[in-house]
């Protein structure tokens, strides 16, 4: 008997349901259940940062982490806009090189000080003196010049030169405001997490034990929420658990059996697991920022060659190898900008550069490298054309498909991971490398001066691996911290990007995305601009 | 009833050396050949052991696996000897306080069990197939260096030695031409049924990452990296897994018939 055409309607409707692929917004069921304001939620992330110091790490799961616990002065929310939070109003210079922010004054941290225009001052000191050594937050904010206090509830922050980008650094968790106290207490404390993580959040620190489990506990006094948060007053849940799983298999089976009620980076190829499960959610979200990509050494020995990058750029089949290894839920990447990060990605460079393996030959042939060894690599003067890849951890599924695939051409992709971060921290600072493999999460275009800005180098604390050193490519990053207007900003951020892409100093593979599995349980829980989930407003329904 | 195990185990270790030495008779591929289009496919005529997350050949790789998983067994198995036998001899021939200072040593390491001491040994040399090896090595000599010591000392106390002694012939000599090559066949019967342990060793040191490096087809780290997608294709697993248990009872009943024999030979 055929199918009524109601049942069809109602496979249609849940097939469409289902299609829906930024399930950023957590929550359930359709029905309005009035909010529990109790409850434990425990989370199971796969990394644990090496300091929680927010100012010193430049680990992204750092500043997850500590976000409950650290409020920053402005706020973005999950869509990219900038609105006030700690602070409740700005004004910019009209040359963009000063910001003088106004501050609640309700603002309590949770050793009891309040929060002033001297705390502020204290904390952007302590980002910025020479023994913080921040790997990050002090790069965040560019040009700095100092800091001065206004008045009591007033704080300017001043640059050498226009400097935009900050307003987004500002709400970034490296630039969150910690009780000035703390900040005195030296790095060990204060990279210990534990009594060392004191802010304003809403939620307090509390105990922790290395590779373990971090907990925090509610801050009752907790009233100043950006306004975009979901709520008001103190955060729902009386304690939140942060178990650190980084086994993947185990993550995905503590969060099946119930014994964590959400997990972060779900591998794309258990994510059908968890779809079919009727008591799990999966909440999904691209990574704004850059996106996962090579960066090819141009100072290098093989990589100053720009035919030899092309090559490089081009033998990849990236659409198959993305498709293959993220079963098809994960976008390919034209440009080192995600499609996600706010006003400035540069969406004319789809389909610019597709894969090519002909072409890769005749540059490499073009080039030298003629030859062919017993293991079918391309050789040039008996050396085989090997690319080296440092890697921090293991080699992910993706590089050895990679890999694999770059065989193909006669390239060895020569992964060399290691757990010893000094090694591989060395090996990048020297240049002893042809290609680094990573991707970085902001919601702001800047994150290109990061990569390609000249004095961003390994050495600084930068990201510029590549090794560019353009002053064509530094005027128009210069020129986009300067302008105010999001769409000046975001052309000079374009022409960025189609000249890493033309001179083949990046190959973008695949934007990242964060896939959140979770309880139905839960609810109310949403990605934030990071694409990690924001706890404040979250809660559990009672069983 | 008992040879037919031994002749399977000899069979299927024959089947292992051909496949260690010439993995191509056996399967013609290249174990690391990667096909993005055919991930994850169950085992089928095409192939015998399915595909694994790349798309790469499991049984292809598992042929050519043979080679490094057995390498770094039978390497750190002769590399173990070596060291045992210096210094078992050490021991034997230094008197009475050297012997005491060597053979406390051998027994606090001995007190560690052979994976952990491997571990402690793969901090220092480094991770890669060398290191493991070594490891290995120096994980299993202690408790050859006490064989090699008992089995010197009892060589040394017979006729001929002495009598190589008397007609003076220089000591070294009389331990390389005498004590040593008497030492050697208790010392081979036990290395063989070591084998199987070193090579369960050297691949749980390349399952923990500290062996063999992707995309190496070793079967621990074949291990490691199916892990992840056991629930989406059990045969990239299974296949390596069960390789290394079949290897491991096989040189174990080959080592045990040949441990047998020998006493046999010396009780009568």
């Amino acid at each position: 008997m055929p199918p009524s055409r109601a049942v069809l309607a109602a496979a249609v409707l849940i097939a469409l349901a289902a299609c829906g692929t930024q399930n950023t917004g957590g929550g359930g069921g359709g029905q309005a259940a009035k909010p529990a304001t109790s409850g434990t939620l425990t989370h199971a992330v796969n990394e644990e940062p090496d300091c929680w110091d927010p100012h010193v790490s430049a680990q992204d799961v750092t500043s997850f982490l500590q976000r409950p616990v650290y409020d920053s002065l402005v706020y973005q929310t999950p869509d990219g806009a900038l609105e006030p939070w700690l602070a409740t109003k700005w004004e910019i210079s009209p040359d963009s090189k000063a910001y003088t922010f106004t501050l609640r004054e309700d603002v309590v941290f949770h050793d009891g000080a309040k929060l002033d225009a001297e705390a502020v001052k204290a904390n952007f000191d302590h980002i910025t003196a020479k023994e913080t050594n921040s790997q990050y937050a002090a790069g965040l904010l560019g040009p700095y010049k100092g800091v001065s206090v206004v008045g009591p509830y007033q704080v300017k922050i001043e640059f050498d030169r226009p400097y935009v980008p900050f307003l987004q650094a500002a709400s970034t968790t490296a630039l969150g405001i910690a009780s000035p106290a703390t900040l005195k207490a030296g790095p060990d404390k204060l990279c210990a997490a534990g009594d060392g993580s004191v802010g304003s959040g809403p939620f307090k620190s509390g105990a922790y034990v290395r590779g373990q489990e971090r907990t925090y506990t509610k801050n009752a006094a907790y009233d100043w929420a950006p306004k975009s948060a979901g709520h008001t007053g103190p955060a729902r849940l009386d304690t939140l658990k942060v178990r650190f799983i980084g086994e993947e298999a185990t993550r995905v089976g503590a969060l099946t059996s119930g014994q964590v009620d959400t997990a972060s980076a779900i591998p794309a190829n258990q994510l059908g697991l968890l779809k079919a499960d009727p008591n799990l959610q999966v909440l999904d979200k691209q990574v704004p920022g850059a996106v996962n990509a090579f960066y090819l050494n141009t100072k290098g020995a093989l990589f100053s060659d720009v035919r030899v990058r092309q090559a490089f750029q081009r033998a990849i089949d990236i659409d198959t190898l993305v498709k293959s290894v993220f079963q098809g839920l994960y976008q390919r990447a034209w440009s080192p900008l995600s499609p996600t990060t706010p006003a400035s990605y540069d969406a004319s460079l789809e389909n610019t550069w597709p894969p090519d393996p002909a072409l890769a030959a005749k540059l490499l042939d073009e080039a030298g490298w003629t030859g062919r060894d017993a293991e079918g690599y391309r050789t040039k003067d008996g050396k085989r054309l090997t690319v080296v890849a440092p890697i921090y951890g293991e080699a992910s599924t993706f590089s050895q498909a990679v890999q694999g695939d770059l065989k193909k051409s006669g390239i060895y992709l020569e992964l060399l991971a290691s757990t010893d971060a000094i090694e591989i921290g060395g090996r990048l600072d020297e240049g002893r490398y042809d290609v680094v493999e990573l991707s970085w999460a902001r919601g702001d275009g800047d994150i290109l001066s990061h990569f390609f800005f000249s004095d961003q180098t390994s050495k600084n604390s930068g990201h510029n691996f590549a090794q560019v050193t353009d002053p064509q490519v530094d005027a128009w990053l210069t020129a986009a911290q300067t302008a105010q207007e999001p769409a000046r900003r975001a052309a000079e951020y374009a022409k960025v990007q189609k000249w890493a892409i033309e001179n083949a100093v990046v190959v973008p593979t695949y934007v990242d995305t964060q896939n959140l599995g979770a309880s139905k349980k839960v609810r109310d829980l949403r990605l934030g601009i990071s694409a990690h989930p924001e706890f404040y407003g979250a809660w559990v329904e009672a069983p | 009833m008992r040879h037919v195990g031994v002749v399977t185990a000899a069979a299927f270790l024959l089947l292992l050396v051909v496949a260690a030495l010439f993995p191509r008779l056996l399967a013609a591929g290249d174990p690391t050949a990667t096909d993005p289009l055919a991930t994850f496919l169950p085992p089928d005529s095409a192939h015998l052991f399915g595909t694994d997350q790349l798309g790469r050949d499991v049984f292809t790789r598992v042929v050519h696996g043979a080679r490094h998983s057995l390498a770094i067994g039978a390497a750190a198995t002769v590399g173990g000897l070596l060291i045992a036998v210096v210094w078992g001899l050490l021991a034997a021939l230094s008197g009475r306080f050297g012997d005491a200072v060597l053979m406390r040593v051998a027994d606090a390491l001995l007190a560690l069990p052979g994976l952990l001491l491997a571990l402690l040994v793969v901090l220092i040399t480094g991770k890669g197939v060398v290191g493991a090896t070594l490891a290995v090595a120096v994980g299993i000599a202690p408790g050859f260096a006490r064989v090699v010591r008992a089995q010197a000392l009892v060589v040394r106390r017979s006729g001929y030695v002495e009598a190589a002694i008397g007609l003076g012939v220089p000591r070294p000599l009389v331990v390389l031409r005498h004590v040593l090559p008497n030492t050697f066949g208790p010392l081979l019967v036990l290395a063989t049924v070591t084998l199987g342990v070193s090579i369960s060793t050297g691949a749980a040191l390349s399952y923990l990452g500290l062996g063999a490096q992707p995309p190496t087809p070793e079967w621990g780290a074949m291990l490691t990296e199916s892990q992840g997608f056991l629930h989406l294709a059990w045969w990239a697993a299974l296949f390596p897994g069960l390789m290394l248990v079949l290897t491991v009872i096989a040189v174990t009943v080959a080592g045990r018939h040949a441990q047998n024999r020998s006493e046999g030979r010396y009780a009568s």
